[in-house]
């Protein structure tokens, strides 16, 4: 039997639930508006800790209050409220009627650190009030699939589903995988994407431990990504959750379509468990570019993983400065994190939102709170303007804990046919 | 105990499931069966009801008590029974 020839994965539904906006474009709005999330804690006393802000969600996820599961759904971690909503919302804006059965579809989580909230709650009510009191829906509440099997179950979904682990890389590692399923033919839908929510007390005072977090006091300067003052991220939350489809069954249905994913690539390496190396997040963007047959002059904008962590940030530029090193032009290098704080799974989904409003035409954004730019790359962080041409491919970075690295190339629609590729560029 | 109290109790009981199942439960009974009068309450639900219940009515429940009880009445007489031995002391 012949071979599936490579099919086009397009986006047709994007569902977010973040901290600073529900709709994709609110998100590219805000963005561009320079809108922070950033702000003190309010979820609970950060009194004991040394650091005082958190970019939270406020208000609550009307979609989980009714339907299948909400029993269940209340009672898990914060992170399946965020999935479940996203993907509704996914579904909504994609206009897409499902087939629970359809034997082409699949789920693709990325979850890092799910439900910590629960396991937290679990614990400390397992040593005030002794472990018979210990809520025989922990474990269920703070599994990582469960904002996977949640969604299925709600739906009445028969599709595979699958949940990535690969700390802050996660989403993209899902998006990255429910991709490679689609070009292959093996898939025609996918919903895809990561969600995270672990604003609580163990999670601060652990990054802390490890001198990840921020200990400004003032929202509007944290966090700093790429700034040579950074001083670490802020914890913040959410979900951005896709509808994938193989690009001749989203035209058959008329459907809009935000992009085309045209690339991904994922690679092991670092420094260390928690220090990236700027040759191994080369290696990943460099397998990325070469999976969408790209050249790196194609590249228009890239939406860093950056975090406000100095080491990471560096190490990243670095890489980006070696990828880049022949081209003349380099493309616009952004981060939404001093927007919406770090959404670890999240992180490289709300990128891949931000960077499907570039490739429809949105300014790239500028980077909040970068005030002493790193020298070494031109106009980092700026937005762009009016008058730069059109953006035809991003590149979405996610380096993770451990050396988990990954990447996306999300291409605007028009760009089939006429992109630049590794033979002709 | 009365059947005055039995009832109070039972009506308690039944007032406490309602909350926790956020549903109406006026056609419970007390030959009503946990394993099937209640329309979705499946094992997890069934165990974190309990322990609702022991903090409605500031009581313990036994270990392995579920496989005993297998009506709404078995349960609202067991209830009857730990309040009565805690306010006397045993």
């Amino acid at each position: 039997m012949a071979p599936h020839a490579p099919r086009r994965v397009v986006i047709t539904g994007i569902g977010l639930v973040c901290a600073l906006a529900d709709r994709p474009e609110d998100l590219w709005q805000r963005l561009e508006a320079g809108r922070s999330a950033v702000g003190v804690i309010t979820r609970f006393d950060p009194g004991r800790l040394g650091c005082r802000l958190a970019a939270e969600r406020s208000g609550g996820c009307p979609e989980i209050d009714t339907g299948g599961y909400a029993h269940e759904i209340r009672r898990a971690g914060r992170f399946v409220h965020y999935a479940v909503a996203a993907v509704e919302r996914a579904i909504g804006d994609g206009g897409v009627e499902l087939d629970p059965e359809d034997p082409a579809a699949a789920l693709w989580f990325g979850v890092s650190l799910g439900g910590l909230d629960k396991m937290e709650d679990g614990v400390i009510r397992q040593e005030t009030r002794g472990p018979r009191k210990v809520s025989p829906y922990l474990i269920a509440s703070m599994l990582p699939n469960m904002a996977a099997s949640l969604t299925a179950l709600r739906l009445g979904l028969t599709w595979p589903q699958y949940t990535v682990a690969g700390a802050c890389a996660s989403g993209v590692q899902a998006l990255g995988e429910a991709f490679r399923a689609i070009r292959s033919g093996r898939l025609s839908l996918a919903l895809a994407g990561g969600c995270d929510a672990v604003v609580t007390p163990i999670a601060f005072s652990s990054f802390l431990a490890m001198r990840m977090l921020s200990t400004a006091c003032d929202p509007g300067g944290a966090p700093r990504p790429f700034d040579l003052r950074a001083d670490g991220t802020v914890v913040g939350e959410g979900a951005a959750i896709f509808l994938l489809e193989e690009a001749r069954r989203a035209e058959r249905r008329g459907a809009r379509v935000y992009g085309e994913i045209s690339g991904y690539g994922t690679s092991s390496g670092a420094s260390s468990i928690a220090l990236y190396s700027g040759a191994d997040c080369l290696r990943a963007m460099a397998a990325t570019l070469a999976d969408a047959d790209l050249e790196p002059a194609a590249i228009g904008c890239v939406f860093a993983q950056a975090a406000g962590v100095r080491q990471g940030d560096e190490s990243e530029l670095e890489a980006l400065e070696t990828l880049f090193s022949g081209v003349a032009e380099r493309p616009a290098v952004t981060s939404i994190k001093g927007h919406l704080g770090h959404t670890f799974a999240a992180s490289g989904p709300l990128n891949l939102a931000a960077a499907a409003g570039v490739v429809n035409g949105r300014a790239v954004p500028a980077t909040r709170n970068l005030e002493q730019p790193d020298p070494r790359w031109p106009r980092l962080g700026r937005a762009t303007t009016a008058g730069d041409p059109p953006i035809r491919h991003c590149l979405v970075n996610s380096f993770g804990l451990g050396g988990v690295n990954a990447g996306l190339v999300l291409s605007s629609g028009s760009s089939r046919g006429g992109r630049p590729t590794a033979r002709t560029a | 105990m009365t059947a005055a109290a039995r009832s109070a109790t039972l009506e308690k009981t039944l007032a406490h499931i309602g909350e926790y199942l956020e549903q109406d439960v006026g056609h419970l009974t007390p030959e009503s069966r946990l394993d099937n009068a209640v329309p979705g309450l499946d094992s997890l639900k069934l165990f974190e009801m309990m322990l609702y219940l022991e903090e409605c009515f500031s009581i313990d429940f036994e270990e392995g008590l579920i496989e005993r009880l297998h009506t709404i009445g078995d349960l609202a007489s067991y209830i009857e029974g730990r309040v009565a031995a805690k306010e006397g002391g045993g």
